[in-house]
């Protein structure tokens, strides 16, 4: 067992887990952050998508105590609704980029990555960086172009 | 999906980390990465009492270049070798390799060491370090052990480290300026695990090709050099599209590959030709593949 603390969406939060205990499961069963959701648990779907000192990365292969005194970002910590959408979940509203919802906050965490490290991708760039997230119900078509949307919200000069 | 008991131990230093290590070998997994061994173990197939994470072992990350060769620690992130201008310059068939391994955020964790340490026969680092004549330092609490490729890979996912041992550093040659390279390999859906890989490296004697490097990964138990295509190139010069095809025709015919239900010898030795004919394509271009 391990006594951990890990800055959860700017907010510290203490906990006591196995040492088993991956990151995913701390979010989701110890801090009711469920919005982080459970796919294949073996990092080949990305549904489980964190940024851990904003990057992203595959929360259910991390242990908990492995994020203790590093900072994560989960899909609660992006944005509100109505009022505060991050310019990416503005643009999945946008562009219907989500049907079930399941792969949505992974993706979106996804995105947020990519923007931050490049403000103006080609569409060949964002399908190549959301190629470890699996969508079943959409085609992906909405999801890039929930993309491109908030890309070029955020970024006035955008040329694409 | 969850993985079984164990205890984590966090040492902080590559000393504190080989102590721990010596106390139990035989009941500790290494965590680099995590990336390759977690799902293992969240499906369970690995089950270990400790795990020794050594994610905290500052002094075994970085990127350095000295007397011929890139030293990479080993627990360097596999995306921090893709953007490095150091490696870029010293081994860009490493880095060209790098890109292809899984997605942005399992490179952001994944590491350099981890993935030769897994020793997957298909993968692409192990591929492109072969092709690079790389040696890997193994440690233990008791002394240390430079081996090569050839030593250090030993069959499909396994190695040649022994239980008390970790492997450390990784030093990759670094080619003479204007030497030519390229990578290929045949994917299903990019980033996922490939079906066959292939690294070229070519360096000039005058106008004729030396130190050819013709290495295939999947075909066989470890990423092979193939020595018939190598001898084909040496002392040649040129690389027509006639050569290529020559060359890559040999490739197909010098493995020998196991057959299986899902990919049948014909269809693997097929294969095989292929990436050979492009990653020598690329080699033309200098480096840029499909």
């Amino acid at each position: 067992m391990k006594q951990i603390e890990i800055t959860v969406n700017g907010e510290r939060r203490r906990g006591i887990v196995e040492d088993r205990k991956l990151l995913l499961d701390f979010l989701r069963d110890d801090l009711h952050l469920t919005g982080t959701h459970a796919g294949c648990e073996h990092g080949a779907c990305g549904a489980c998508t964190v940024l851990l000192d904003g990057h992203a990365v595959r929360s259910c292969l991390l242990f908990s105590a492995q994020a203790e005194g590093h900072e994560v970002t989960t899909i609660e910590g992006v944005g509100s609704y109505p009022d505060d959408l991050h310019p990416v979940q503005q643009g999945f509203w946008e562009k219907h980029g989500l049907q079930c919802g399941f792969c949505t906050p992974g993706m979106i965490m996804a995105s947020i990555d990519l923007l931050n490290e490049n403000p103006d991708p080609t569409d060949g760039e964002i399908r190549e960086r959301l190629a470890g997230n699996i969508c079943r119900c959409t085609g992906y078509v909405n999801i890039i172009a929930a993309v491109r949307h908030a890309a070029l919200a955020s970024n006035p000069t955008a040329t694409r | 999906m969850k993985p079984a008991t164990f205890e984590l131990l966090q040492p902080t230093t590559r000393s504190e980390a080989l102590s721990a290590l010596a106390e139990a070998p035989d009941e500790t997994v290494i965590l680099a990465g995590g990336q390759s061994l977690v799902p293992l173990m969240n499906m369970r197939f690995v089950t270990a009492g400790r795990v020794l994470d050594l994610n905290g072992v500052a002094d075994m990350v970085g990127l350095e270049r000295a007397n011929g060769t890139l030293s990479v620690g080993a627990m360097t992130r596999q995306r921090d070798l893709e953007l490095s201008a150091v490696a870029a310059e010293a081994c860009p068939l490493l880095v060209h390799a790098q890109r292809y391994v899984g997605y942005v955020s399992t490179r952001y964790r994944g590491t350099v060491g981890g993935t030769i340490a897994h020793a997957d026969t298909v993968a692409q680092v192990p591929c492109a370090a072969v092709a690079l004549d790389a040696r890997m330092l193994l440690e233990s609490a008791q002394g240390q052990r430079w081996l090569g490729t050839e030593e250090f890979f030993v069959g499909n996912l396994m190695n040649a480290r022994e239980p008390e041992e970790m492997l450390t550093e990784i030093r990759f040659s670094v080619r003479q300026t204007g030497a030519r390279f390229g990578f290929a390999e045949f994917v299903r859906k990019a980033g996922d695990f490939p079906l066959v890989t292939a690294a070229v490296s070519l360096e000039l004697d005058g106008d004729t090709w030396a130190r050819a490097r013709v290495v295939v990964g999947g075909a066989a138990p470890t990423p092979v050099r193939l020595a018939e295509c190598e001898q084909m190139l040496d002392g040649r010069s040129g690389l027509g599209t006639e050569r290529i095809a020559e060359v890559a025709a040999r490739a197909g015919g010098s493995v020998s590959p196991p057959d299986s239900p899902f990919v049948s010898v014909a269809y693997m030795r097929n294969l095989v030709g292929v990436v050979v004919r492009q990653a020598l394509e690329g080699a033309v271009s200098k480096g840029e593949t499909s």
